[in-house]
Order: structure tokens, then C-alpha cells, then sequence
């Protein structure tokens, strides 16, 4: 488990739904299969001042759609109204959603889709390959012929799997010139960390130069494992040979592979019967049909040896299982070539835009695309606003105050609306959580001496809270309070807000059960409203949106975005109930609206606004 | 500027009773405490900042050592800690043995525990803990997580000369202040 707290963001591939929406969502969509119905809230807007919505959780619907699978069908009817309270928040108990869930520094954002991308929902592609100790570039044609690792002069100590180092087995003593120009004599591979030596082995190896010890090594240590290993490539290279004509488009292939499956390696024939009405009888896939032998003696000799030199002799399972000969005593360990790493660009599996591009040339850590989701959607962090609380043991029936921060990397001010359940869904002890301001303005994301140089700062939102009042219909019940709903500090590009959690006594279940009922996540809706310029590519592909071709010539084009996301903070774990603190209400008083607003809206079909762009 | 006594303790109490060898080379600012005697032997070099504490016992440092930076020498009892010739004490370690055995390597941040005896040739590997009162036998490694192997490799000559190399080249790098604690 992770330390506390912390926050992971849902990546929207948690919802199962078709791709093409998300390919769809980058430009403007025609109000008739607008994805807008799937927005839990419909800001009235005025109509000179639509909304173009970039929902980065579109499936924000009743659990109805989520199970149809059918997402146009079923989202009309009132009678669901009456359990979705549960069912529409994101559960972050649900083993569906663990997988989904990531801290946002491991998450990636595709511009063209705009959605946050996962390492689920994005394809690695191999740029080069390279030695991490050498920083060779090894072409990938090398790779395929001769292996995954280093060919060159990298070794790793068997033992400790650090670096070997060649030195010459004799040092020269008395004339540091003479030795330091030409090493004589056999060399060793010499591990500067554990002092292991390649001369430790049984029969010590030595080397005679200095370079090109892949090519020494494999000579002085034929296995018996690579001659079994080109074996068993000629045997399928000859397989793959037969049925080469095979392999290219006939259904004869898949029988065959089948037949390999099936006939579990026996390879006799005694299957497959069906082709029979054929005249020429192909030859069917064979494994090689030889099990792994065990000799008997070996083995007792193996354990007799294990007596006389001790279990210090032996090799430990990592040890063992980083050889392919599975060594018993580490003197038959052979030192191990340093295994090539990868520079990888990575697509977004959507839209095949590339996500993550690193430069090719191995010596270099830049990067020529990288879009990260840190730049483009706003990040939270909690933090305790109360000293006094231990992340580990939260007193249930105690109030506690987290400071929630939201921070803006865009170049944008942003208006956040944080939407909880009021009490935490997915389990049977919920905990009562309150966020104190929901709605509030953050600030863009300036250079930071721009405040300090502009002689009038413009004027800052900060002061009321709610910024943009919402007036939907599922917005109107919060509270006004101006004491209740201000932010608790609002700096150049964050803006901080309360948030109270109130845990329930929870009986520790960790020894009965795999779940941990006192761990104690929130799960938060994180909506985002901004005003963007419009990016070229949606002003040109925009083919549903009304015309208003009239003005684009001259204006800057700006538009209202609006992105969405779940994210669960993990708070804590609730500890044992502490005497004295006995089940109360929070210290402040309870707005009860605060926590409910999470339920899909029902929004008239005439309500929805159709998809425009604004100029202002 | 004008000169400091080394450290900020040495400033005020007395230093302990040195004797230096002539070849040794001092670095400013070594924190020298306690009462019982320290001696440092041939051509060894104390880096900037090492501090050496002989409240409870002497120290003996060797011919051909070198103390680094940070590093904390802590006689454990009235024995004293002794550390042989060609002993390499790398950076911030806090050593309370009773004795280190010859041309042994001591590396980062290594903690001897009050007592431990280390043995000829050993190497420490950095961060690695020996207990209070335990023992290390000559060749000893200590490495990964108090792993321990016996060390056959046959280089400790080698190491003794790249020592060697070692000292003379910090003889040209550092300034000797030895005089400056013998005043």
C-alpha cells in the first residue's frame, strides 16, 4: 500500500466504452450524437455562450449505460433516479476501478483526443535499443539474431550484479608505467562492489585480452543450455520451414496450430483425423518431444556436494534464476551480459497521435514530443490542516481537516467545481466527507513575475468563492453561506480549499478479509471550465457547428472548455476508536447539500445546448 | 582571516595529546576531542572535517590511512580503536570498532558497531552496518544486504598501490595544516 495521502486520477479508459467517442470528441460534435447527454451538469448558459464540452470522463451516467454497454439507448427514464445516488459515483473500491487508477505523474495526455491517456490506453513503440552501461546503440536486427543483451565488453557480477571490471591476474608490480600501457597476461573479470572474480569459478576462467570478451567468454564457457537451445531452433526452424506456404493465408495454418495445442506436444498424428478426406497428408507442428531429464546420479551428486561444502556454496533463488544454466553452487556462476534496454515512443491507442517521443540518439534523455497530463489538467494535493493527525490512524467520529489544493498548469484562469459524495460509496462504513467550497476560481498558470510587473493586477475572483455560480438544477441547492463557502487561500495558479472527513468506527478487517475496510478513500469529481482560444484543427474539422464563418477572420477565437475527471484521495486509515470522541456532527455545521450534488442531472432534451463556439 | 582552531569544540576544550607523524598530512578544520592520546601514523591523510573522538580510549591511526570527510572515529573503550596501514575510511561513516585489520576499505556511510573487530583486507560496502562486538574475519566482504563473502580475488596488493596513488595524489590536492594541531 502507498503512503499516505495520496491521489490518483481515473483514466476515462476505466469506462467501457467505444473508442470512437473519444475519437469523435476533438471536434465539434453535431448536437444529434453529442456526448453532452452524458455531462452530469448543464451550465444555462446564455445562448450567445455555448459550452464545447471536452469531458474527460464522458461516462459520467447512470450505472444503466455503463452495463447496456449500449451507450445511446436507456439514459430517458426517471426510474433509476432512485438508486443512482450509488451508482453513478466512481467507486473506488471497485476491483474494476484499481486498474484504472494512477497518480497523475504516470498519466499522459492526448491533445487531439483530449483525454488523459493511461500506460493502459497507449501503445509502446521501440525506438532504439541500447546498452545501459556502454550506451551502444544496438540495431534491432542485432537484437533478433543475437539476443537482448550486450555483445560488446558489459558484464554483470553474478553475485552482486554489479559491473565487472577486466584486470590483469598478475599485477605488475614496481613499474606502474609499464602495466598501465600494456596490461600483460591472462585477465580477469573483476567486480569492484563484492570482489568477485571470474578466477572464483571451478574451473577459473581467464582471459587473454582485455576486449572482446563476449567472444572469449562464449568460447571458454560452452553450456550444454545453448547447444540444447540451437537444437531446438533448427527443429522449428525446420517446422516453420515445412509450413512456410502454410503460414501466409490458408485455414490448413490455423488446424495446425492447433494440432500443436492439442496434441500436447506429442506430435503422433493420431488427431486431427478430420482432414483425412484430404490426399496429401501435411505434416502437423511438432514440439520437441523431449522432457527434461533428471539424472539420478547427478542429483546425488549434487547433494553430496551441497554436504561437504555447506549451504554458503549455493546459490540463492535470484542468483539461480538469473543464469539460464540454473547454477547449484556459485562456482558454476558465469558472469552475465548487461541486459539492453529501450528508448520507446508511445501512441495514443485512439487516435495513433504520438503521445511520448524521446530522441533517438541514446546519449540524450530529451524528449521531442512529451505531453504529459501534469501540463494540462489540474492537479490536487492534500494536505492536513491539523498537525495533529496521523495519516495512519484517523480517530473515527473526529472531524478532520484537510487542506485540498488544487494547482493549474494551464495558461488559462480555471473554474473547478469539486463534487464528492457525502458519504463515501462502496462501503458498508461510509464516511462522511464535506468539502467546504466546492466552486472556485483558479488562477493561470503566469510567469511568475508577471503579478510583480503589471502595475494594475487584474481583478481577482478571489473574494467570493463562488465565482460562477452555476444555476443547474443541481447546483441551486448549495449553500450561500459567504463564512462557509470561501476558499482557504488562493495564491498565483492555486487555490486551496477545506475539506472535512468524518470517519465512522470501522472494525479492522484486514485479517479477515483481502479488503481493507478502513482504508479510507475519497473519491472526487474534479469538473474544469475554461475559456481556451480555439485550437485550428477544431475550428476546420468542425462540421456539425453552426456557422458564424462571418467573423473568424479577425478576432481572437475563444471558446468554453470543459473537462472532467474522477480522482480518488487516498486520506488515511481510520484507526481505533479513541475515547471521548463520540459521535457527532462535524464542528461546523453541516450542509447537507454539499455532499449530494454528485447525481446525474436530468436534463431535458431541450435543455441541452447545442455545440457553438463563442467569440468574445 | 584570522586562523580558527579546528572545529568549533576544539576551539574551546584542550585538544587530546597528538603525536603525529611527520609525513601525515592534516587537513583544517579536523575535530580533535577528548583526552586520551591519538597518534597517526606515516604518510596518512585526514581529510577536511573528520572528526576524531577519544573520551573513552586512544586511537591509533596506521601508516598509509585515509580518513574522509564527515567520518566519525569513536574510541569505544579503554582499549582504543586501532586501525592498521592502508585503511580506507570513506565519507561519513561513524566507526566505533575496536580494531580494523590492514588495508581494509571502509566505504560510505558505513556504521561499526561499539567493539566490532574488522579483520585484514575486509571491504566494506557502502552503508553497510556491522554490529556492536561482532567480528570480521580476514578477506571478508560485506555487501547487498549484510551479505558476506570471502574475498579471493588476490588484489590487495594492487589496492595497496592505487592506495598509495590515492595518498599522493590528495598530498597534492589538500594543504597540510599538521602544524597547526601539533603547535
Amino acid at each position: 500500500m502507498s503512503s499516505f495521502p495520496y491521489i490518483h486520477i481515473s483514466c476515462p479508459c476505466n469506462e467501457d466504452r467505444p473508442q470512437t467517442l473519444t475519437i469523435d470528441s476533438a471536434r465539434p460534435i453535431s448536437p444529434s450524437k453529442s456526448p453532452s447527454k452524458y455531462n452530469f451538469n448543464f451550465p444555462p448558459d446564455a445562448p450567445g455562450s455555448p459550452t464545447k464540452k471536452r469531458t474527460l470522463l464522458a461516462g459520467f451516467n447512470p450505472s444503466v449505460s455503463f452495463d447496456s454497454g449500449n451507450l445511446g439507448l436507456d439514459l430517458d427514464d426517471d426510474d433509476e433516479l432512485t438508486d443512482e445516488d450509488d451508482e453513478n459515483n466512481f467507486d473506488p473500491r471497485n476491483p474494476r476501478s484499481a486498474f484504472s487508477l494512477f497518480p497523475i505523474e504516470n498519466l499522459l495526455y492526448c491533445e487531439d483526443c483530449h483525454q488523459i491517456r493511461c500506460p493502459r490506453c497507449v501503445q509502446d513503440e521501440i525506438v532504439c535499443w541500447y546498452c545501459p552501461s556502454c550506451l551502444f546503440e544496438v540495431p534491432s536486427s542485432t537484437v533478433k539474431s543475437d539476443g537482448n543483451r550486450c555483445t560488446r565488453n558489459c558484464y554483470l557480477c553474478p553475485v552482486c550484479t554489479a559491473l565487472l571490471a577486466v584486470i590483469p591476474v598478475n599485477p605488475s608490480s614496481g613499474h606502474p608505467n609499464a602495466h598501465s600501457d600494456h596490461p600483460a597476461g591472462p585477465f580477469n573479470l573483476f567486480c569492484s562492489h563484492c570482489h568477485w572474480t571470474t578466477s572464483d569459478l571451478s574451473p577459473p576462467i581467464q582471459l587473454e585480452k582485455p576486449t572482446s570478451i563476449s567472444a572469449q567468454l562464449s568460447k571458454l564457457t560452452p553450456s550444454s543450455r545453448d547447444a540444447e537451445f540451437i537444437r531446438l531452433k533448427q527443429h522449428y526452424a525446420q517446422q516453420l520451414g515445412n509450413a512456410q506456404e502454410d503460414f501466409t493465408n490458408s485455414p490448413a495454418a490455423l488446424t495446425r496450430l492447433m494440432g500443436l495445442y492439442t496434441g500436447l506436444g506429442s506430435g503422433t498424428g493420431g488427431h486431427g483425423g478430420g482432414r483425412k478426406g484430404r490426399g496429401v497428408k501435411k505434416l502437423e507442428m511438432k514440439e520437441v518431444d523431449r522432457p527434461r531429464e533428471i539424472n539420478e546420479e547427478q542429483e546425488l551428486e549434487i547433494v553430496e556436494r551441497m554436504a561437504i561444502e555447506g549451504l554458503d556454496a549455493t546459490t540463492n533463488a535470484r542468483q539461480r534464476l538469473s543464469q539460464p544454466h540454473e547454477p547449484r553452487f556459485l562456482s558454476e556462476l558465469t558472469p552475465t551480459a548487461v541486459l539492453l534496454r529501450t528508448k520507446r515512443s508511445k501512441r495514443c491507442r485512439a487516435c495513433r497521435h504520438i503521445l511520448v517521443k524521446p530522441e533517438s540518439k541514446v546519449q540524450t534523455t530529451r524528449f521531442r514530443i512529451r505531453l504529459v497530463a501534469l501540463n494540462y489538467i489540474p492537479s490536487l494535493t492534500i494536505k492536513r490542516l491539523d498537525s495533529s493527525i496521523t495519516w495512519n490512524n484517523l480517530v473515527p467520529h473526529k472531524t478532520h481537516r484537510f487542506l485540498l489544493t488544487v494547482t493549474n498548469p494551464l495558461f488559462d484562469p480555471i473554474s473547478v467545481s469539486l463534487l464528492t459524495p457525502r458519504k463515501t460509496p462502496g462501503t458498508a462504513f461510509a464516511s462522511k466527507v464535506t468539502i467546504l467550497c466546492p466552486e472556485f476560481e483558479v488562477g493561470a498558470n503566469t510567469d511568475v513575475w508577471d503579478d510583480a510587473l503589471m502595475s494594475t493586477k487584474p481583478a481577482a475572483p478571489a473574494s467570493s468563492g463562488i465565482s460562477t455560480p452555476p444555476v443547474a438544477g443541481s447546483f441551486t441547492s448549495f449553500s450561500k453561506d459567504p463564512k462557509m463557502s470561501t476558499v482557504y487561500e488562493q495564491k498565483r495558479n492555486y487555490t486551496s480549499v477545506v475539506i472535512e472527513v468524518v470517519p465512522p468506527e470501522i472494525p479492522d478487517t484486514r485479517e479477515t478479509r483481502i479488503r481493507d475496510e478502513r482504508l479510507l478513500e475519497i473519491p472526487i469529481y474534479v469538473r474544469v471550465e475554461f475559456e481556451a482560444e480555439v485550437d485550428r484543427d477544431d475550428e476546420e474539422g468542425g462540421g456539425g457547428k453552426p456557422s458564424h464563418s462571418g467573423a473568424s477572420g479577425g478576432a481572437v477565437q475563444r471558446e468554453r472548455v470543459e473537462y472532467s475527471y474522477w480522482c480518488v484521495v487516498g486520506v488515511g486509515r481510520v484507526g481505533d476508536p479513541v475515547e471521548g470522541v463520540v459521535a457527532s456532527e462535524p464542528n461546523t455545521p453541516v450542509r447537507t447539500p454539499v455532499g449530494t450534488p454528485v447525481k446525474a442531472p436530468r436534463t431535458p432534451a431541450a435543455m441541452r445546448t447545442p455545440l457553438r463556439q463563442v467569440r468574445s | 582571516m584570522a586562523p580558527k582552531r579546528s572545529g568549533a569544540s576544539a576551539s574551546s576544550a584542550p585538544l587530546p595529546p597528538l603525536s603525529i607523524d611527520s609525513t601525515a598530512l592534516l587537513s583544517d578544520a579536523i575535530s580533535f576531542s577528548g583526552t586520551y592520546s591519538i597518534t597517526i601514523g606515516a604518510n596518512s591523510v585526514l581529510h577536511p572535517r573528520c572528526k576524531l573522538n577519544s573520551t573513552e580510549g586512544p586511537i591509533v591511526i596506521g601508516s598509509n590511512c585515509i580518513i574522509s570527510e564527515r567520518t566519525q572515529l569513536i574510541a569505544p573503550d579503554i582499549d582504543g580503536l586501532v586501525l592498521g596501514n592502508y585503511v580506507h575510511v570513506e565519507v561519513n561513516c561513524h566507526i566505533q570498532a575496536a580494531r580494523i585489520g590492514d588495508a581494509t576499505s571502509i566505504e560510505v556511510g558505513t556504521k561499526l558497531g561499539k567493539g566490532s573487530c574488522i579483520g585484514d583486507n575486509c571491504t566494506l560496502s557502502p552503508l553497510s552496518t556491522i554490529f556492536d562486538v561482532d567480528v570480521l574475519p580476514a578477506y571478508t566482504v560485506v555487501y547487498g544486504e549484510n551479505h558476506r563473502r570471502m574475498d579471493n580475488s588476490a588484489t590487495a596488493v594492487a589496492r595497496n598501490e592505487t592506495m598509495l596513488a590515492h595518498i599522493d595524489c590528495l598530498k597534492k590536492l589538500l594543504l597540510n595544516k599538521a602544524e597547526k594541531y601539533t603547535r
